[in-house]
């Protein structure tokens, strides 16, 4: 194709482009040669293509630049973080909330949360519960438990104390007439502050209450002195209520000495609970029955001049409770006797002639040695 | 990350044909630690590497769409070594600018004085917000003939263009665009 004004143009462009060779670029040299103008219009072709190509280049860095940054954006250590966190998410904390939340609505017939049964306990013992849908791992692990409906109360952790029985302390006397009572309930065992339970002296009157309708025969009664001193003991749970030989009263309730041994020690006393040692029935003068306790009680001083003493009127009987009293004391409170004669005081009599009095009228007032 | 990995020479020199520009940030990536060490060991710094880099992935896909790329070596080698010969160049002039004698002959024997490159400038930069201001199928058309040299066939199959002669016509209605546009900046 020869070379002319109006397709110069196309030639100037294959000459800068390189596309030009042998014949046509011999051709294309001549033609610029006898056309000086050509060599002008060739500079303007060059400046053009030379500006286009700086700015595709330009362009191009530019987009190799956005492209990096949206590369390294996407693979960046805090989008693999997120998705481990959102994967954590799902797979682990989700079905926890699920697990540990009973978001669904609650039947009308659906048993109260487990806390809320631990509270209202009665002290007959735990009541019987369908199984809850909420149930707790350690309910899972008792399956033979929810296979009889029934739920054991929440028990806490025991020690490895060996179990405190008739036959390991030998403290119940033969031929003794033990009034056999129900267990006493778990929750009256282990009560501690908090847990809704009736520690302490209610405790206590309610306990003589229910001895002296179970117990103590007529007989008993016209005696001057009950001997039926009951050393007891604190059985454990599963040593409880098997029979007669194993029932054991409500009142042989032993605590466990000062240092502990031989007490839970997940469920010890709190430190101003009365700690009942010995009781006993005494008939006083005037045919009165008094069932007389002898606690040891941390918070107050063992006194000779006199003895902290509680009267409860418990139905025809009263509750005398010695707290703190002598040793000697204590030890021969079988052979006390009392004297209600007088209208103002109940003189307690113990062997040696020793002599107390104590106000009456008052459910609490110290007993002051007579002289 | 694995489409990286996985990516083969014959299918990155397939994607630059057809104008996939995602293999821009790919190639940059995959060959972006072995150059920035070249260039960090040779007297460069970051910048420098980025910049090398960038240029040796531009010398390719130019190589590959204009047709003057033949694949005898693997794609990063080939890479590598445009980088490490731009780089070469680069300090090259770098220390001739260094040099004050050199300089100072170099001064000397430019042709342009002051006022020539001033008027010069002054064309490159009208030239440059004529193209600014060209419509996106004129600029794609000039970028493919003139900065990839590719055929006009290939062009009017990447922008869907009838045929060549379609494109040949848009091409020059392009280029008096940009001509009217260079003497509108330089009113």
């Amino acid at each position: 194709m020869p070379i002319d004004k109006d397709n110069a143009a196309e030639w100037h462009e294959r000459f800068l482009l390189g596309r030009l060779n042998g014949q046509a670029l011999k051709e294309y040299e001549r033609y610029l040669k006898e056309n000086p103008s050509a060599s002008e219009e060739q500079r303007q072709w060059a400046e053009i293509i030379a500006a286009v190509e700086e700015s595709a280049a330009r362009a191009m860095k530019e987009e190799i630049r956005q492209q990096v940054e949206r590369i390294k954006h996407h693979n960046s250590p805090y989008i693999a973080w997120y998705r481990a966190a959102a994967i954590l998410f799902f797979i682990v904390l989700l079905p926890a909330l699920f697990y540990y939340n009973d978001f669904g609505p609650r039947p009308a017939n659906a048993p109260a949360p487990r806390m809320a049964i631990e509270e209202a306990e009665p002290e007959n013992g735990p009541a019987k519960l369908p199984p809850s849908p909420a149930a707790d791992k350690s309910a899972r692990k008792e399956p033979e438990a929810e296979a009889a409906g029934q739920r054991e109360p929440v028990r806490r952790k025991r020690s490895s104390t060996p179990a405190l029985t008739r036959e390991t302390t030998k403290e119940i006397r033969a031929g003794e007439s033990a009034p056999v009572l129900s267990p006493p309930p778990a929750s009256e065992k282990s009560a501690v502050y908090g847990s809704g339970t009736k520690p302490g002296s209610e405790s206590i009157r309610e306990q003589v209450a229910a001895t002296l309708k179970q117990s103590a025969p007529p007989a008993q009664k016209q005696r001057g002195l009950a001997e039926d001193v009951h050393p007891f003991t604190t059985l454990p749970e599963n040593g409880r209520g098997e029979g007669r030989e194993g029932a054991l009263s409500i009142l042989n309730v032993e605590s466990a000495p000062p240092g502990g041994a031989g007490l839970n020690d997940d469920q010890p006393h709190p430190p101003s609970l009365p700690v009942v040692q010995k009781s006993m029935m005494i008939t006083a003068t005037s045919g009165a029955l008094y069932h007389v306790f002898s606690r040891d009680d941390a918070n107050i001083a063992v006194g000779t001049d006199s003895i902290s003493c509680r009267i409860n009127k418990i139905g025809d009987a009263s509750a005398l409770i010695l707290i703190s009293p002598p040793q000697a004391i204590a030890g021969r409170l079988k052979e006390m006797k009392i004297d209600d004669s007088d209208k103002n005081y109940l003189i307690l009599i113990f062997p040696d002639k020793i002599r107390y009095r104590l106000k009456r009228g008052l459910k609490s007032a110290p007993a002051v040695k007579m002289p | 990350m694995l489409q990286r990995f996985l990516l083969s020479d014959k299918e990155i020199i397939r994607r630059i044909k057809a104008n996939d520009r995602t293999v821009l940030g790919e190639l940059y990536l995959n060959n972006e630690k072995t150059i920035t060490r070249f260039v960090q060991s040779h007297g460069g710094n970051a910048m420098d590497a980025e910049d090398i880099l960038q240029e040796a992935i531009i010398v390719f896909w130019r190589n590959v769409t204009s047709g003057g790329y033949e694949p005898r070596a693997k794609t990063g080698t080939y890479l590598f070594s445009v980088a490490k010969n731009l780089w070469f160049n680069e300090s090259r002039r770098k220390k001739r600018q260094a040099e004050p004698e050199a300089n100072m002959a170099l001064m000397a024997d430019s042709k342009e004085d002051a006022l020539t490159g001033v008027i010069r400038r002054e064309k490159e930069s009208g030239l440059r917000k004529a193209l600014e201001k060209l419509k996106k199928p004129c600029r794609d058309i000039l970028y493919f003939f003139y900065f990839e040299k590719r055929s006009m066939n290939e062009i009017a199959q990447l922008l869907g263009f009838a045929n060549s002669n379609t494109v040949k016509a848009k091409k020059y209605q392009c280029l008096q665009e940009l001509k009217s546009g260079i003497s509108h900046a330089h009113r």
